[in-house]
């Protein structure tokens, strides 16, 4: 019954954004209310919840539900710090929708069924580009996206039906070209090269906020019940697939670096961090090359922590070109003295996306690197993987210098101070919890900026929490699959 | 061969022949439902009569929502980028082919007609997502794939039937409310379902 009541707040979180979409005022409330509605039901759902639709069955694991919480309250976090920006029109219902799909997706006992969800999951989170001002270039990215989503749905589905349900039974050639038509569409899924341009488009185009959603959490999911079926079906078979495993490494091992390349020449922090997801893509692809067992947690764990990663980073920089009017790194000299906070958070951010040794996100692409193309070249493909890094050590010296003109006409984080009147406390309890709101709403008005840096700071804590491994992040990683078949007695 | 899945093969085939050589709106999206419509029955084996009705109402809402942004813009579309003819031709090519893979698998594991259909479907499906240059087409596309990549899971022999079917039924629905959403959104832009600045057709490129 828990899934069920996440399933309908969902649903009616959906239906309620899209009606109030249209009604001005209305629909940043009901958006807020519903995902934040959404976290606690994800928190209140055990992690065993089972539910039946007819002969369908969805089984929640600790992974899925540990899945749903940090994608819920990153959305929720994504969809405050974008309407204290301006808003993003569509978001909370593409939010809400995808994380529906996204929950069927991931707790659906059938494979073929799971890749469909995903699907549906990644087409409802296209509309999130779709919001602000329409002009042809979004228009064509959005496009993109249909036609990336669906070819990648509609690969996977061919993998999952050649190969069935399992793979000792068939030749290696034919496991081989199922493991490569799976490989591509998660390729095509996550932007790796070569199909990183859709991507690269759709997060220098796209309103960043729709970013985290789009380009990061739902092709995660997607990701996530791929790598499941890769688990379940060609892999007690895959020592044999010497061929694909070198392909795979191959094209992911070319992605690291080549996005590497791409983010540290770029200026525009979109860019990089577009890149930046295209080079994570890579190191999701590891796993399909590599046999040990053991890749399969650290895939899932790196899964979690580049969702997190990339929607804090995504944050900061819209809380940077809130605050400055730019996301150009030349522009933003003095960012770092007039919105620190933001600087944490994008520190935290290169912490959860990259790691140190020992916490969770590193152990997890170090695993994947190593397993995929052994222990010098695995280092090697380490090393590359942290080349984005040299365009945000550039910003932070860009930051720490004095501020430039767009810096020194923007805003701080600073908190305005509010006027004396609005000091003084009345004793009646009406008129005070009056006061209450109407400071909040004068808050609201006045300190936009300290307030996004602040939630952007909290979701960072939180998702730095995750990779130090608070929630259990390795132990859920480590159990059952999406698509892993029903629970035996259910 | 059951009379059946051939005669609903042959009408899948029509309809996604429809969807690729109609140049009006409304056409092509009924093209699309004769397609969706008629797929469960060329599968083989009767569904049951619960999810076959769950699926027929999702298919014709996404129809439904289709054919709304068709009007909300404009009925007409430009050919596809080969002509339509040519892109018909290729989709009952692969409809023979599957057939032909199908029958001569060794180690064939489903009905040869619901692999040549799904084959047919998917290749219609990606020649629209391919060579398509609107957005209706694309949205036709990617739901032709879909219901292809659905359909070749059963005729392989694979997958939980309910599950799927439900899961389709819900892919689909996204895709026609994505679609839409881009059809509704683009109108407002430019007035037509285009999406290239000028369509490009290979017929001329000598």
């Amino acid at each position: 019954m828990a899934l069920l009541a996440l399933l309908i707040v969902a649903a009616a979180g959906t239906a309620g954004t899209f009606l109030a979409r249209g009604r001005a005022g209305g629909a940043p409330g009901v958006g807020i209310a519903a995902l934040a509605g959404f976290v606690i039901a994800a928190v209140a759902m055990p992690a065993d919840a089972t539910l039946a639709v007819g002969a369908a069955q969805l089984v929640v694991t600790p992974y899925a539900r540990l899945w749903l919480i940090a994608a819920a309250v990153a959305l929720l976090a994504v969809e405050l710090v974008s309407r204290a920006h301006g808003g993003q029109r569509n978001l909370p219902f593409a939010a809400l929708g995808g994380l529906g799909a996204a929950a069927v997706a991931l707790t659906v006992t059938d494979g073929a069924a799971a890749i469909l969800a995903a699907t549906a999951a990644g087409c409802l989170g296209l509309v999130a580009t779709l919001g602000g001002p329409i002009t042809m270039p979004t228009l064509r990215v959005s496009a993109d996206g249909l036609r990336s989503v669906a070819v990648a749905g509609a690969g996977a589905l061919l993998a999952v039906a050649w190969i069935g349900e399992d793979a000792i039974f068939l030749s290696s050639g034919a496991v081989a070209a199922g493991v490569l038509v799976m490989a591509a569409a998660l390729a095509l899924r996550l932007g790796a090269v070569p199909f990183h341009v859709p991507l690269a488009r759709l997060v220098g185009t796209a309103r960043l906020a729709a970013v985290p959603l789009a380009a990061a959490w739902l092709p995660a999911a997607f990701a996530i019940v791929g790598l499941g079926w890769a688990q379940l079906g060609p892999a007690p078979v895959a020592g044999d697939l010497t061929g694909p495993r070198l392909i795979v490494a191959l094209v992911a091992v070319v992605t690291i670096f080549a996005a590497g390349v791409v983010a540290i020449l770029d200026d525009d922090l979109a860019r990089v961090l577009g890149y930046g997801l295209v080079a994570d893509g890579g190191f999701v692809l590891l796993a399909l090359a590599g046999t040990d067992p053991a890749v399969w947690p650290a895939a899932r764990t790196w899964l979690l922590c580049l969702a997190l990663s990339r929607t804090v980073m995504a944050l900061a920089i819209l809380g940077l070109e809130g605050a400055d009017g730019t996301r150009r790194g030349r522009e933003l000299h003095g960012w770092l003295r007039r919105t620190p906070s933001l600087g944490i958070a994008l520190a935290v951010a290169v912490l959860v996306g990259i790691g140190l040794p020992g916490m969770l996100p590193f152990e997890a692409r170090r695993t994947l690197a190593v397993l995929a193309v052994g222990e010098p070249l695995g280092a090697l493909v380490l090393v590359l993987g942290a080349l984005p890094l040299l365009p945000l050590a550039r910003l932070a010296w860009v930051g720490a210098q004095a501020p430039g003109p767009a810096v020194a006409a923007g805003r701080s984080e600073r908190p305005v101070m509010l006027p004396a009147d609005e000091r003084e406390a009345p004793t009646a309890w009406r008129a005070r919890a009056r006061q209450i709101v109407r400071r909040a709403a004068l808050a609201w008005q006045l300190d936009r900026v300290p307030i996004a840096s602040a939630v952007t700071g909290l979701l960072a804590l939180a998702a730095l929490a995750v990779a130090l491994g608070v929630g259990g992040l390795a132990e859920a990683a480590a159990g059952r699959p999406p698509g892993a078949g029903p629970l035996p007695g259910l | 061969m059951a009379p059946i899945p051939i005669a609903a093969a042959i009408l899948v085939l029509l309809g996604a022949a429809a969807a690729l050589r109609a140049t009006h709106g409304r056409l092509t999206v009924v093209g699309l439902g004769v397609a969706l419509l008629g797929l469960p029955l060329a599968v083989g084996g009767i569904p049951d009569p619960l999810l076959l009705a769950f699926r027929t109402v999702a298919v014709l809402l996404a129809l439904l929502l289709l054919d709304h942004a068709v009007r909300r813009t404009t009925s007409l579309i430009g050919p596809i980028r080969l002509g339509g003819t040519t892109e018909v031709a290729i989709e009952l090519a692969a409809w023979l082919l599957g057939l032909l893979l199908g029958s001569t698998m060794p180690d064939a594991r489903g009905s040869a007609v619901a692999l040549a259909t799904a084959v047919a479907l998917g290749t219609a499906g990606l020649t629209l997502l391919c060579f398509g240059h609107d957005t209706l087409r694309l949205g036709i596309g990617a739901m032709l794939a879909l219901a292809a990549g659905a359909t070749a899971v059963p005729a392989f022999g694979g997958g939980e039937r309910a599950a799927l079917e439900l899961a389709l039924a819900g892919a689909l629905l996204a895709v026609a409310g994505a679609t839409a959403w881009l059809a509704v959104v683009g109108g407002r832009v430019r007035h037509d379902l285009e999406l290239a600045d000028r369509p490009r057709d290979l017929r001329d490129a000598g």
